[in-house]
């Protein structure tokens, strides 16, 4: 290069590195404003996963890419834009710029980096082309709803350029003979141009119009990359470092004598995790495909939810405008926030380590602080309130003529059976109770229950955002618990274990709480219960609560299978499952939009056509036989609990 | 429009229960009469419409205190808790002079109060009230709008969806009927929670002028004993069938039908009376 | 000013006719009668007491106290007649019926003339030579009996389920004794009556009411809605007729929805999940028509219909129609 043009190359790279900068620390800044700190326990744990979800793209191999190649698509993709980088950084930015290309070039290293360019730029090219021929032929929906197609082919076509110039430029290099060899494509690229009978003058000109090309290209790049999505690389891996290691269902408690306020209104009264999450998400879609609401017409994309954050983050100047459509005509509006049932899919499927649930609650509860409720949600708080209980029934009705005894203070129990709301004011609900008092007296258990003095888990309340009911309920029953004798609590429910075990452990419970499906596994392998085959297909689905949420996927099917020979699955099982939609509320929300999740389920279900429908939580099982008389009245398909089951094949 | 909401502290009339042994009330849980949730909220609303100030008021002992917080919480204004001795012996005519005579120093446009109370059924309240504050009133009420002319409109709720509509000048006392409103849920610890915890209930000691005086006196208290209606042997009929009677549904038998469908929907027209004329 | 004790009870009318409550208070004020050893009278507005007397007769009263104006009139207007005639006649008892006409006139009396009013009474009796009466509390889960610390009159309110007519041997043609109407101006004035229209009735007001259930079809919904128009029925139904979109969610029957306190229910379709039944529980008499012989409504019901329910519609529709058109 010549002086000027040395001029220009430094004058471009600080224009470039100054926009691009100043972005980044406005990013930096607009992170920081929002609240506590970013979780940095477990340092090698939280690097190991670095290493395999970004430079491994793991991720990016789960089950909704493998169907549709995206992920060994991305994987090309993002080697060759770190080779790239590598390439870029170092014979680029140094070796050129600096002017001590020859040096550089003569190292292993960088002879090591020009290979790794001819294997790795020509697969970024055709991962870019084919991921732009899918957007515009194929058209996934996950990427939509504002997907610019034409957008993207900018893109590609540059990235297409770009790796053009690039070996344009090595070879060229080569053919000039300004390098004594190359990689294998170089060198051909290089025969080949041999072959052209260029003028020395002629080649040279084509090599520094192929070299600014593609600086000027890599620059525009970084520059576009900052300014959207793509600056998702920067921040990903950071993302991906910090990530929470809690559940899915993980809340975080508010203390509220410290705390005047609860709930975000607007950005900075979110997390600085949740905030990252909005730099880190790639805008893939993943999230909104697994998304039960999205998936039946509701209008909630965790994708677009994180956006939007984001979009009113970067929006922010001094005065925040608020996040959630109340006052003001933009925003988040109310009913996308209500369609979410709290599943946990969406922080199952992103491969960044977004968790867009943890921000749907922190705006639910802003909406209750500030006393905006979806109609049958108010009526439901205002029953859980009034009567401990979900279902309008008096709180003196609870569990009555029970078959098991009221736990007294004095006598030590083998379990407390935690009966929940469904058990005890639903009579259809109440018969997976009944089974399993059933079965514990077969094995022998000593149970209670605690009759009237059982108030509602509050999961219903703190997923609606309704976290001062919560905690009343939350220390009402610790105490109450705290007053009797036992070696474990059992429940049939998975909201119930949740709250017991995850939500009330902050609040100072110290509870050994057991899943009944636990229990059942454990009776069944110890031979306490003894049980004769069944016959007929069953399908078995697994609650969110249950199973995404306390990675309970086990037990349930070593109960099945201790009977029934033939278990079939769903097609979208275990950490895929589908909500049943009764979940976060949902089951009490009067105003529905689009179809009904539960139906949309159970037809999943249908497609097999199992004779039995079974799991292991009341609500799924309130969900499907309500679906089931709506889609197929007509089909014999029964739905069962796994205490249920396990009771009419007990011996 | 400054408004005042009459609230009552009562037995939760679903679970209080008659003991035969010891022939006394039992399972007796102080809670706010039901009606009262509605009463507020309709105070709510108006003050929402019209501006203006609403507070609660309840007449009874340190028990009380919960019903008054829970308005504050509600979102009321303030709250007044009306204390007066010997309130076992009085009757709905003695309570409505003691409200009145609290009230005496509170201004207000609007008397709120329940058309009748879930403990003694009795609807006299807003009548009594009236009275003895010297207004006009409404009761069973279940939509309350200012009108052009100063003073309030007002439905008042009639059997089988029949309406009427009353036109009242101000200061009145409408009794609130179920069906007026919708008690809003305020959730613990939210704005309107915290604006109601930074205000006090007040109490104010009502002395009862010698001459007070009661118009009835409550005799006894015992097991329920339905009316016996003509030709029905009560001592032969069983408890569940004692209430059965109380309802109306003694006498009624089920049957089911599998004949063809124009004989069953004879037995229709014949089996709920749909061939007389409807009143 | 009379020298026999009178038990007197308001009589309600619509216009001309006397309302089923005023025959069954006629039978009350004659069932008081005989407890206190009174005279059983009635007070009654109306421009023509002429024509009930040969009724009222049957029903036991001896006199008829009569204000010549028809309802409906200001309860002011009605409470200070009333006032002015107990105040001129001095009855020993008089007795309202627990509806929201006679109890609002009923409690405006009693103040006025500073006296207790005790309701809903399910009985009255004396004790050493002094009126008792006997209320239920706590929605009937005890009776708490009351004594007037007044001379009479003693005011009264009946409660409805205490209420039944009987037709006795009477031959005292009852007196018509003109009261005169209070010029007073009401401060609670009368704009008008009306009627909510049965299409925005709520389900828990309905005297008659409709469910449909997953039996129902939408295309199917003319028949029902012609059904309701006929026995002037409100259309509600289970949680599956509200996804299905037959009725919105307003109208859901149930533990989560509405309970009924109607006199009839019909349900058409409807199996009887423990959901569903919850919220017919009071209801006086329940007719259900489903296909299936087992389903478990037929437990619930007063009348079970083995039946297609579109086919045993369409012919009570026809009938119905005919009674009307032969009513007219």
């Amino acid at each position: 290069m010549s002086g000027l043009e040395r001029v220009v190359f430094w004058l471009l790279l600080v224009a470039a590195l100054g926009i691009s900068g100043r972005r980044f620390i406005f990013y930096f800044h607009c992170i920081r404003k929002g609240s506590g700190r970013l979780p940095h326990d477990q340092p090698v744990r939280r690097l190991k996963a670095v290493m395999i979800q970004v430079l491994g793209q793991w991720p990016n191999f789960k089950t909704a890419s493998i169907k549709d190649l995206a992920g060994p698509g991305h994987l090309l993709i993002f080697w060759g834009a770190v080779v790239l980088a590598l390439y870029f950084v170092f014979l680029i930015l140094i070796g050129e710029g600096l002017h001590i290309s020859d040096s550089i070039r003569s190292a292993f290293a960088a002879r090591l980096l020009l290979a790794l360019c001819d294997i790795f730029l020509p697969l970024l090219a055709v991962g870019m082309l084919a991921a732009a021929l899918r957007r515009s032929i194929r058209r996934p929906e996950r990427l939509g709803p504002d997907f610019d197609a034409k957008l993207f082919w900018t893109l590609t076509l540059s990235v297409l350029l770009l790796v053009s110039c690039h070996l344009a430029f090595e070879s060229l290099r080569l053919h000039l003979g300004l390098n004594p060899t190359g990689p294998f494509l170089t060198r051909a690229l290089a025969e080949w141009c041999a072959t052209l009978s260029l003028t020395n003058d002629q080649a040279a000109l084509l090599y520094r119009a192929a070299f600014w090309a593609q600086y000027v290209l890599a620059l525009t790049l970084i520059v576009y990359g900052t300014y959207s999505h793509h600056r998702h690389p920067v921040f990903s891996p950071f993302n991906i470092f910090f990530q929470s290691y809690s559940s899915p269902g993980h809340v975080p408690l508010v203390d509220f004598a410290k705390e005047h306020r609860f709930g975000a209104s607007c950005p900075e009264e979110l997390d600085r995790k949740q905030l990252l999450d909005g730099f880190a998400c790639t805008h893939c879609g993943r999230c909104q495909d697994s998304c039960p609401a999205h998936h039946t017409e509701k209008p909630l994309s965790p994708k677009q939810l994180i956006t939007d954050i984001n979009r009113c983050l970067l929006a922010n100047g001094s005065g925040s405008p608020g996040l959630v459509r109340t006052d003001q005509p933009s925003g988040i509006a109310m009913e996308t926030l209500l369609s979410c049932t709290t599943c946990g899919a969406c922080i199952e499927a992103c491969p960044v380590s977004n968790r867009p649930l943890d921000s749907i609650i922190a705006l639910r509860r802003h909406l209750v602080y500030e006393g905006l409720f979806d109609p049958g949600h108010a009526t439901t708080l205002k029953r859980i309130s009034q009567d401990a209980n979900p279902w309008g029934m008096r709180w003196h009705r609870r569990a009555q003529h029970f078959d098991l005894p009221i736990a007294r203070a004095d006598e030590h129990y083998d379990c407390i059976y935690w009966l929940g709301c469904a058990a005890a004011f639903d009579d259809r609900a109440r018969r997976i109770a009944e089974a399993m008092a059933a079965v514990l007296k077969r094995a022998g258990l000593r149970a209670a229950i605690l009759g009237t003095a059982e108030k509602c888990c509050g999961d219903a309340a703190r997923r609606i955002g309704d976290e001062g009911l919560f905690q009343k309920l939350a220390m009402d029953n610790i105490h109450l618990l705290n007053g009797h004798d036992f070696d474990f609590i059992l429940t049939h429910c998975p909201h119930c274990f949740n709250s017991l075990t995850n939500d009330y452990r902050p609040l100072g419970a110290s509870f050994r709480v057991v899943h009944h499906s636990d229990v059942l596994r454990d009776l069944v392998r110890s031979k306490k219960i003894e049980l004769h085959p069944a016959g007929g297909n069953m399908m078995y689905h697994d609650p969110c609560y249950l199973g995404r949420y306390n990675h309970g996927y086990d037990a349930p099917r070593s109960v099945l299978r201790a009977f029934c020979s033939d278990l079939s699955e769903f097609e979208r099982n275990q950490e895929n499952s589908f909500c049943c939609g009764a979940g976060g509320g949902h089951m009490w929300k009067t105003t529905e939009k689009g179809r009904r999740i539960s139906v949309a389920r159970v037809k999943e279900a249908l497609q097999t056509g199992p004779d039995h429908i079974t799991s292991a939580c009341p609500y799924c099982l309130l969900m499907f036989e309500e679906a089931i008389q709506t889609v197929a009245p007509e089909k014999s398909v029964a739905v069962n609990d796994i205490a249920e089951l396990v009771q009419m094949y007990m011996r | 429009m400054k408004i005042i909401a009459c609230l009552k502290m009562v037995a939760d009339p679903d679970i209080a229960a008659f003991d035969v042994q010891k022939n006394e009330l039992t399972d007796l849980y102080p809670v706010m009469d039901p009606i009262g949730h509605q009463v507020l909220e309709a105070g709510l609303q108006l003050r929402e419409a019209s501006g203006g100030r609403l507070t609660a008021v309840c007449l009874g002992d340190a028990t009380a205190e919960a019903i008054l917080h829970y308005a504050l919480h509600q979102g009321t204004d303030a709250a007044i808790r009306l204390s007066a001795d010997e309130l076992a012996d009085t009757d709905t005519w003695a309570r409505a002079q003691t409200i009145a005579k609290g009230l005496s120093g509170t201004p207000y446009d609007l008397v709120l109060t329940g058309a009748a109370s879930a403990d003694s059924g009795s609807s006299y309240m807003p009548a009594a009230l009236a009275a003895h504050l010297t207004l006009p009133f409404s009761t069973h009420i279940v939509d309350i709008r200012r009108s052009e002319s100063p003073g309030v409109t007002v439905v008042k709720k009639l059997p089988h969806g029949k309406r009427e509509t009353y036109n009242l000048d101000l200061p009145a006392v409408i009794g609130c009927a179920p069906g007026i409103s919708i008690p809003r849920y305020v959730a613990p610890f939210g704005r309107v929670y915290r604006q109601g915890e930074q205000k006090a209930v007040q109490t104010l000691a009502v002395e009862l002028p010698p001459e007070r005086t009661v118009l009835t006196r409550t005799v006894d208290v015992m097991a329920s004993k339905p009316r016996v209606k003509a030709g029905i042997n009560i001592t032969a009929l069983s408890m569940a069938d004692r209430m059965k009677m109380m309802r109306g549904e003694l006498g009624t038998k089920k049957e089911v039908f599998t004949g063809s469908p124009d004989e069953a929907a004879r037995k229709i027209m014949r089996h709920a009376q749909l061939d007389s004329t409807d009143k | 000013m009379v020298m026999v004790k009178e038990v007197w009870s308001f009589l309600e009318t619509e216009g001309d006719s006397l309302l089923d409550t005023a025959v069954s208070m006629a039978t009350e004020a004659k069932r008081a009668a005989r407890i206190f050893h009174a005279q059983p009278a009635g007070v009654i507005f109306s421009e023509i007491p002429e024509e009930f007397i040969d009724k009222l007769q049957s029903y036991g009263l001896e006199k008829l106290y009569c204000c010549r104006q028809d309802l409906p009139l200001a309860p002011e207007i009605i409470a200070q007649s009333i006032q002015t005639a107990a105040l001129d006649q001095a009855p020993q008892f008089i007795l309202f019926a627990d509806t929201s006409l006679s109890a609002d006139i009923g409690a405006r009396v009693a103040a006025g003339l500073l006296r207790g009013f005790i309701s809903p009474c399910t009985d009255f009796s004396t004790e050493a030579e002094a009126p008792i009466a006997r209320k239920s509390i706590y929605g009937g889960k005890a009776d708490a009996l009351i004594a007037w610390t007044t001379p009479p009159p003693y005011l009264a309110g009946v409660a409805l389920e205490a209420l039944e007519s009987r037709t006795v041997s009477n031959d005292v043609r009852p007196e018509v004794v003109d009261i005169p109407l209070s010029p007073l101006p009401p401060r609670n004035r009368l704009e008008r009556s009306w009627a909510v229209d049965l299409s925005e009735l709520d389900l828990t007001e309905a005297t008659v009411a409709i469910g449909v259930g997953k039996g129902v079809h939408p295309n199917q919904m003319p028949i029902v809605e012609q059904l309701a128009e006929r026995i002037k029925g409100v259309v509600g139904g289970t949680r599956i007729a509200v996804y299905d979109g037959l009725i919105p969610h307003e109208r859901q029957i149930g533990t989560t929805g509405k309970w009924l306190d109607c006199d009839l229910y019909i349900a058409l379709g409807i199996s009887g999940a423990p959901q569903h039944v919850m919220g017919i529980k009071s209801v006086k008499k329940i007719i259900a028509i489903n296909i299936a012989k087992e389903a478990p409504i037929f437990k619930f019901a007063h009348l079970g219909v083995v039946n297609d329910w579109q086919e045993v519609i369409e012919h009570l529709n026809e009938l119905l129609k005919i009674a009307t058109e032969k009513a007219a």
